[in-house]
């Protein structure tokens, strides 16, 4: 699928992003537009660090949240809603996997629920690869990575998601990309069994 | 592709949302807006209100309330039940030849016309000053007062004017207190249908039909407007129909809050409470429930609205009555153990649940010409993807 067409979605109503983001405060029932037509990227975003059960659970929420949120925002220059969605998506998640892992752990990840994430890696080494090159990320490194890799926004764009200006969001975006990749061609040639042991550190964690 | 990219790439295939799953997130997400846009949304409507049988002369109240913020003094309704006389139902129900009481010609202003009281801020209070004055003495006041209100019809339903009617009321339910705004119209078939707040939902709603066991009801026996229509407005015909639609089963020990006094009570109020009835209609009701054994007189009701009001208690339910107007001002249900309240048709997300008692003041009700676009739009959303909810039950069989 096409970036542009998965940012604009499918929707009847003709009026752009911007448009309607400008006139929620005033009519609300304009957040059932931008559902129908965001819904199911945000779900992607939250299926992709929470699972996609909770995913359903906490796609309205998100929604709901935007709705008290909307008295103060503007769409992103690009005119998509998602990087602002994807914002509030984060925090609900950040709520989502506190409830799940309450803080004393230590180990927590907020905003990301790795076991839903290794379900769908089949391959125990391909997990401990995805652990391995995530994990020495700051949290806010990590997210911008993944806002551009998995959901396709621009730095830019993950900067306005993340509230951070564009040029620190490229920056540490090359950061991060450099440190993954570092970590990753680290493990090659270190055969199965560090990434196995890799993998339980994290598990023991 | 390098290595990275290949990785996050297959880390990042989830699969699509499922379109129950889509229908699901759009329902929670409606029953929010409808709730916001009503928040939103002051009394616009004002001028063009229409105030009906024994709520003319309330004050239209941009609703703002947050659930957070309420300041519903909870449980403050629910009273000791005094050990009620024990009459036989029978004595009661031979007409009544006492001269009522005239009740004054004026109404007490209620809360000042305009003035930006805010629902959040909802209190009421009650001073259990005994009182030597029966029951039926105050109920009967509060029918003169009702009865000489104005209006043409003599059939029970008010010759709707505007298409919906609108009743906001605060709900105070297991600690938790909100703002519930609730729309109900005729249909073409005269059954009724509405949406309203989930029993204290916490901002949830649901679809009222005549299904729904407090709509329109008679005991247990939930009506249809085309039944409604059909009630006799003699209330000593409309006693017996009363009396049986509870069924014979019911206690006629008034001590028992199972007992038939209290199930009429009940759907005395339940009819006076959620549909926009004719003076002559209310005042048959309120004529009948003063002739209910049992009924004691409980206190003084006094809200931040400016309202005042009379408390009155049997079994399971304790109400607070304007006797100037006929106005219903409040209503405590105290939970049985065992038995769920609300009908016993709770949504998951209510807090109103089996246990608790709950206590609703009625606020405002009035027939007005339109419903908010996101209520509107909710409800034909809700139709199109939850068609059997909307679906009106068989008619009651008797009647």
């Amino acid at each position: 699928m096409g970036l542009s067409a998965h940012k604009q979605g499918m929707t009847g109503d003709q009026r752009s992003d911007s448009e309607l983001l400008a006139r929620l405060p005033r009519q609300p029932e304009l957040m059932g537009v931008l559902y129908e037509r965001h819904a199911r990227a945000v779900f992607r975003y939250l299926a992709r660090r929470a699972g996609p059960a909770a995913a359903e659970d906490l796609l309205s929420e998100v929604f709901i949240a935007a709705l008290s949120a909307s008295s103060r925002v503007s769409a992103h220059d690009s005119g998509s809603a998602l990087p602002w969605l994807y914002g509030i998506a984060l925090n609900v998640l950040r709520k989502h996997c506190r409830q799940l892992r309450p803080p004393h752990e230590g180990a927590t990840d907020p905003g990301m629920d790795w076991d839903a994430v290794d379900d769908r890696l089949d391959a125990r080494a391909e997990r401990g690869r995805l652990w391995a090159a995530l994990s020495d990320l700051a949290d806010s490194d990590r997210e911008l990575l993944l806002l551009v890799a998995w959901e396709g926004l621009t730095p830019a764009e993950a900067a306005a998601a993340l509230d951070i200006s564009p040029t620190a969001a490229r920056s540490r975006l090359h950061r991060a990309r450099t440190r993954a990749m570092r970590a990753l061609q680290g493990l090659r040639g270190s055969g199965p069994d560090v990434v196995t042991t890799l993998y339980a550190r994290r598990e023991a964690s | 592709m390098n290595l990275l990219d290949d990785l996050l790439s297959s880390a990042g295939r989830v699969p699509e949302i499922t379109e129950e799953g889509m229908r699901r997130g759009r329902l929670n997400l409606d029953a929010a807006i409808a709730q916001a846009s009503t928040e939103r949304r002051p009394s616009q409507r004002k001028a063009a209100a229409r105030w009906w049988g024994g709520w003319r002369g309330m004050t239209v109240i941009g609703a703002t309330a947050t659930v957070a913020a309420a300041a519903v003094v909870a449980g403050a309704m629910v009273l000791p039940s005094s050990p009620p006389p024990k009459t036989p139902p029978q004595a009661a129900i031979a007409p009544r030849a006492t001269a009522k009481p005239k009740a004054t010609a004026n109404p007490k202003p209620t809360a000042d016309p305009g003035a930006a009281v805010t629902l959040s801020t909802l209190s009421y209070s009650i001073d259990t000053t005994t009182s030597s004055t029966p029951a039926a003495t105050v109920l009967d006041a509060a029918a003169t007062a009702i009865g000489e209100q104005a209006g043409t019809t003599s059939e029970p339903n008010v010759d709707w004017s505007e298409p919906y009617f609108h009743t906001v009321q605060v709900v105070t339910c297991n600690g938790g207190t909100t703002t519930d705004n609730g729309w109900q119209t005729r249909t073409d078939d005269g059954v009724g249908e509405g949406i309203g707040g989930a029993c204290g939902g916490g901002g949830g709603m649901y679809p009222i039909t005549a299904g729904f066991a407090d709509f329109y009801g008679l005991g247990n026996q939930p009506l249809t407007e085309s039944q409604v229509d059909q009630l006799p407005t003699d209330p000593n015909k409309l006693w017996p129909l009363l009396e049986g639609f509870d069924g014979d089963s019911l206690s006629s020990d008034t001590a028992n809050p199972h007992s038939k006094a209290s199930t009429m009570f009940q759907s005395i109020w339940n009819l006076i409470t959620s549909e926009p009835l004719s003076p002559a209609f209310s005042k048959a009701l309120l004529e009948d429930a003063a002739k209910i054994p049992g009924v004691t007189v409980e206190g003084k009701y006094t809200d931040s609205l400016g309202r005042t009001g009379t408390v009155l208690h049997i079994g399971i339910w304790t109400m607070a009555i304007d006797t100037t107007t006929g106005q219903v001002l409040a209503m405590t249900q105290n939970a049985i153990p065992g038995v769920p309240i609300c009908g016993g048709k709770v949504p998951a997300h209510s807090m109103c649940q089996p246990g608790g008692s709950s206590t609703v003041v009625y606020v405002s009700a009035q027939l007005v010409a339109s419903v908010p676009k996101a209520v509107a739009s909710m409800i034909a959303f809700s139709k199109a993807h939850e068609p059997k909810v909307w679906q009106a039950p068989p008619p009651t069989p008797k009647l």
